[in-house]
């Protein structure tokens, strides 16, 4: 055992992620005796909330479990609950919902790719230092990032918990003329993203790759957001409604987290690298060229460079909001009457960082009597700690501050969401104990 | 002017902010409640001289204690803390802005100290007192003119 060092890395809060996490990684020599990483609040709570409640609620009162995609909460709802229902939406409205979507996506890629990743690769504490040597390319996100809450707030009512998306379809939608103001923005944005794979295609990257299970939607004419097939790499072919056949959630001592795993294999990787590589020839020809500029091709299997496949997600996302608005004509009826019926319904839809699923279970008044919410951080939390266990021994001969930043930086990777439904001003003034920090 | 009250009424004091807000607009005071992504206040007040933010704090001291910092004196330990939970928090929205020289001309933090953050928990007696206590203060700084033309 002397001849062995021991060492622990230990973070009790995880910045840049959006919640506030725990790492605790044990080592003996270059083995790994242990990794526990907690990191997400699940929402249970809010599955209580929700039962006993009528079903036009769910989408309002999902919106709020995260405050960085409400969009994909409100989507994976509505499209759950009108399954049960048996409710078909005019095609309008489903355009609508991709735009609204790809608001939600340039929104939540432009925070992580440059405030809360791209720190890591540049040798920043966060954000506001690097934004003292690169101030043009932190302007460049923040304009970036206002197009993407422009149109979430157009089609949403307002920015943050958007309350227009509705069971059936919107209770409000823009006219031709609001979707033409956002253009000039959104072609702008166009050029500004291809800028933003190039500028992330010269960052430097570990040499790090692993062999994944990617599990994302599969659409036969679009790359996906709101509907499709989930398939696998390694041969999963499944409707939403076959989710809970396919994958099971474990209950970890330490995390509050349940961890997803498919049956009979284990940890699996959802998000922007799992779309990329099962949807690239579903990328609109701009998106897929600067890909092949950058040098990214598929299958991508270092998670490091899922910074660069984010920033062509956000390419396709503008790429798509200026098909959409060129092409929308104003539904008939924004939104279908829905009848109270009891029924069961399953949906998955593409949250910006990966696969959220939602299942209701309704009465005949139209009230829910179970709700079941998976989110894309619970799915991949077993996959982070699979990475950390392979690549925390690379790091033994580095100082452990050093070694403790790449392992935040590993986990970055995922772009993990906890709960991130507070916000408050958190000051740690000097005589506070920093917990051993 | 623009009189901002930031935070998360599903989160107990963290709802404290906003209902300074609201409050406020009972009154005829023109205020922005904002819920969400901090950073979006680098565009609420690009152009704007004067800024005044209401947001719950935890700095360790009571809850409903009222802290009141001009942008400029604002704790040094508030930046560079390591929570984070909208990727960045308002101190460091603030402190980028500083950095992309995008701060108002004058911004004025009022910092509800809160203790219960739980989803769906009441906010907590002493941070209610606290919130009428900022409600008065900013009531009455505010020039007459700003509440009239609300008025309108």
């Amino acid at each position: 055992m002397s001849a062995q060092k021991s060492r622990t890395i230990r973070v009790d809060t995880l910045a840049r992620v959006e919640g506030e996490g725990a790492l605790y990684i044990k080592m003996a020599g270059e083995r790994v005796t242990d990794v526990k990483l907690k990191i997400f609040e699940p929402p249970r709570l809010f599955e209580a909330f929700l039962r006993g409640r009528h079903f036009s609620e769910a989408p309002d009162i999902t919106a709020r479990i995260c405050g960085i995609c409400p969009v994909a909460y409100q989507m994976s709802a509505v499209h759950a609950i009108e399954r049960a229902l048996g409710v078909r939406i005019d095609p309008a409205v489903r355009l609508l919902r991709r735009l609204f979507y790809c608001g939600e996506w340039i929104e939540s890629h432009v925070l992580h790719v440059y405030m809360l990743h791209a720190p890591d690769f540049l040798g920043f504490q966060d954000v506001i230092a690097m934004a003292k040597d690169h101030r043009s390319v932190v302007e460049r996100a923040l304009r970036l990032k206002k197009i993407g809450n422009r149109i979430v707030s157009l089609l949403g009512g307002r920015e943050i918990h958007p309350i227009s998306a509705a069971v059936g379809g919107f209770y409000k939608v823009p006219t031709k003329y609001q979707l033409r103001e956002l253009v000039e923005d959104l072609q702008w944005a166009l050029e500004a993203s291809v800028a933003t794979a190039r500028w992330t295609a010269t960052l430097e990257f570990p040499d790090f790759e692993q062999d994944y299970e990617f599990v994302a939607l599969r659409h036969p004419d679009e790359y996906p957001f709101n509907e499709g097939r989930l398939v696998s790499n390694r041969g999963l072919d499944i409707d939403a409604a076959e989710y809970e056949d396919h994958f099971v959630e474990q209950q970890v001592k330490h995390s509050n987290a349940l961890h997803s795993v498919v049956r009979g294999r284990g940890s699996y990787l959802v998000g922007p690298m799992a779309r990329f590589n099962l949807n690239f020839d579903k990328l609109p020809e701009a998106a897929q060229r600067v890909a092949r500029e950058v040098n990214l091709t598929i299958p991508v299997r270092n998670p490091f460079r899922s910074i660069i496949v984010r920033a062509i997600e956000l390419v396709f996302a503008c790429a798509e909001a200026l098909r959409i608005i060129q092409e929308y004509e104003p539904p008939a009826v924004p939104r279908v009457e829905v009848p109270n019926r009891a029924g069961v319904g399953q949906a998955i839809t593409e949250a910006p960082r990966g696969i959220l699923y939602h299942r209701y279970a309704l009465d005949e008044k139209g009230l829910i009597v179970t709700a079941k919410i998976v989110p894309p951080t619970s799915q991949n939390q077993k996959r982070i700690e699979d990475d950390l266990r392979e690549y925390a021994p690379r790091l033994v001969a580095w100082p452990l501050d050093e070694a403790t930043w790449k392992c935040e930086q590993a986990i970055r990777n995922y772009d993990p969401c906890i709960s991130c439904a507070t916000h408050f001003l958190r000051l740690r003034v000097e005589r506070a104990q920093p917990d051993g920090a | 002017m623009l009189i901002i009250g930031c935070g998360n009424r599903e989160r107990g004091d963290d709802g404290a902010g906003i209902l300074v807000a609201e409050q406020l607009q009972g009154l005829g005071i023109e205020a922005r409640i904002h819920a969400g992504d901090p950073l979006a206040l680098i565009e609420f007040w690009s152009g704007i001289e004067k800024v005044i933010l209401i947001d719950t704090v935890t700095t360790g001291a009571p809850a409903g204690t009222v802290h009141r910092w001009e942008a400029d004196q604002l704790p040094p330990a508030a930046v560079g803390s390591s929570a984070s939970t909208h990727g960045l928090d308002v101190a460091q929205a603030i402190e980028l802005a500083r950095g992309l020289h995008r701060l108002p001309g004058q911004l004025r933090i009022y910092g509800i100290e809160g203790k219960r953050f739980r989803l769906g928990e009441d906010i907590s007696p002493s941070v209610r007192r606290a919130v009428e206590q900022v409600v008065d203060q900013i009531a009455a700084e505010t020039p007459v003119p700003d509440r009239q033309r609300a008025l309108i």
